[in-house]
């Protein structure tokens, strides 16, 4: 009796857990954890795996309170041609690019934004971040990297008929969205052919799933070429572009329909190229146009409230806080905003600024790095995802 | 003077606490705005040594909440909680043997308390090798060998 009450101390052998709370557990570990705990059982392996565990984990991770990420792209220039190559096959040539990821050391006011991870040979000037996943282009081909779990799928090249031509001047472009309703990661790709005289572009799609393959999706409307990155807001990926007969537009494309179209951007918003930003603002696209910022602190807020129509903001940068854009030109600022803040980031500097376009509040962040930045670098900025995604990427 | 809520343990023993304190957690905050709470709440799954240390647990969060409350000022902009008294408490808490800490995540899940299921997970989970899990949670392996160095190669960053 006494020694069977000893071993059951030594060796404590839990009450049998229901299966929700065994879920509700696995929810709350850390993603290296789970993809140890693979090892445990099938059963378990089949769960982290699971699309409806994947989505709950990715839910419970993003409502945690969590300092500021960034992940700023490092490229060389002779590594830029890389990123916008126009080899078929992966050229391996990947010069000196890195990606880096920064974490706001503390919530204090002097906090400032340290290394984190380097990922070598990844990012570029059109990497996107989307539900915790990171999409970048290498040699004309969709890369998808997946941060919490390591891993990485390049994308099969798409079967254009534009690469086959010999013409130069030929540009492909991804964007990355979700659909929420059919829970399907898709990727948008576009690729442009610019003659002297004529554009050419050619749509696909192609759905991240085993069998996955491009898809070509017909748009008859004018040919055009994306500018910047895009954004995925409720399924619908939407993209700043400009063309031969239209300097810029706006473009949207369905992720459930798979179906392009157009809306007309508003007027007396700045050259799309020059210093305007694209940028999610409350859950809406809408444009950040600071060409003014430098000179008279005033940028332009334009959202797109109901799908046509944009309201319009101005927003004046406090005076105590107007010695911190003294050193920006249009030319060195990369803007990348996340809801109600916008990234304003200077070129080959140590430090950004976070513009809080609700309370119109600018504050300084001082990035902690070894080594002084690199001049002969081009520097480029995502805002990174609160949630973690274990999602198992497969084609 | 405040509302008094009383609980029953599984041992038949009555707990006498504030209505704030048993605010703290949600299936009680229903019963309580249901209005059936009258004569006590018997937990028939909780028992004395788990409740009295759920108590404890909620009424320290209720005053830290008070707490945070008067000096709201201190709030930063991420929202993020500086207080690391509390935090320190959290882990004081919950250095206790494993029959009670698996007792208290279960009430805490019964109850409906997020912060102390969470706390109670983490813990528990915490430093786990997959063969610890397994005992534990009494998991029979169903791999093969070879099955399981498969899983084991495709994640091998998470052993590190």
């Amino acid at each position: 009796m006494v020694k069977y009450r000893l071993r059951r101390r030594a060796d404590f052998v839990a009450p049998e857990i229901p299966f929700d709370l065994m879920i509700e557990i696995l929810t709350r570990l850390p993603a290296k954890s789970l993809m140890r705990f693979r090892c445990v059982s099938k059963l378990w392996s089949c769960l982290i795996r699971s699309r409806y565990f994947t989505n709950l984990y990715l839910t419970v991770s993003s409502s945690r309170p969590q300092l500021l990420g960034l992940y700023m792209s490092l490229i060389s220039v002779h590594s830029v041609r890389h990123f916008k190559c126009d080899s078929m096959e992966l050229c391996h040539n990947r010069g000196n690019s890195d990606l880096l990821s920064l974490r706001l050391s503390s919530s204090f006011a002097e906090s400032s934004l340290e290394l984190d991870l380097t990922f070598p040979g990844m990012g570029g000037d059109r990497m996107v971040v989307l539900r915790g996943l990171i999409l970048y282009t290498i040699c004309r081909k969709a890369c998808i990297y997946n941060p919490t779990t390591r891993q990485s799928l390049i994308l099969p090249a798409v079967k254009s008929d534009i690469f086959a031509q010999q013409e130069p001047n030929k540009r492909v472009y991804y964007f990355f969205g979700h659909d929420p309703i059919q829970d399907q990661y898709k990727i948008v790709c576009i690729v442009v052919l610019g003659s002297k005289y004529r554009l050419t572009s050619e749509f696909w799609v192609f759905i991240v799933e085993p069998g996955g393959f491009w898809k070509r999706i017909k748009h008859d409307d004018q040919a055009h070429i994306p500018i910047g990155q895009g954004l995925c807001i409720n399924g619908v990926i939407y993209y700043l572009a400009f063309s031969n007969t239209c300097r810029d537009t706006l473009y949207c494309f369905d992720g459930r329909s798979e179906k392009f179209h157009k809306i007309q951007a508003p007027h007396g918003v700045s050259n799309f190229c020059v210093s305007v930003s694209f940028i999610e603002h409350r859950g809406k696209p809408a444009l950040f146009d600071y060409l003014n910022i430098r000179e008279t602190g005033v940028s332009e807020l334009w959202v797109l409230e109901d799908g046509v129509t944009w309201s319009r903001k101005s927003l004046v940068v406090k005076p105590c806080q107007r010695h911190l854009v003294d050193d920006f030109s249009f030319m060195t600022v990369m803007v990348h905003g996340q809801n109600n803040e916008v990234i304003l980031a200077l070129r080959n500097t140590c430090y950004l600024l976070c513009y809080d376009l609700i309370n119109n509040d600018l504050r300084k962040v001082n990035i902690n790095r070894e080594s002084p930045p690199d001049q002969r670098r081009y520097v480029y900025v995502n805002v990174m995802d609160t949630g973690e995604n274990i999602l198992y990427l497969e084609t | 003077m405040s509302k008094k809520i009383i609980f029953e343990s599984s041992e038949g023993e009555s707990f006498e606490v504030d209505e704030a304190v048993a605010l703290e957690c949600q299936t009680i905050k229903n019963m309580i705005e249901d209005d059936c709470t009258d004569g006590g709440i018997p937990l028939a799954n909780v028992n004395s040594a788990t409740l009295t240390k759920v108590i404890d647990y909620c009424k320290k969060h209720v005053e830290a909440a008070a707490a945070a409350e008067a000096n709201a000022g201190d709030k930063d902009i991420y929202g993020a909680n500086k207080d690391i008294e509390l935090k320190t408490w959290d882990e004081e808490f919950v250095k206790v043997d494993q029959p009670l800490l698996f007792d208290l995540m279960l009430a805490a899940n019964f109850l409906i308390i997020p912060g102390l299921l969470d706390l109670t997970c983490k813990t528990m989970m915490r430093g786990k090798t997959v063969l610890q899990i397994r005992e534990i949670f009494h998991i029979k392996k169903d791999y093969t060998d070879a099955e399981e160095a498969e899983v084991r190669k495709e994640n091998a960053w998470a052993f590190e």
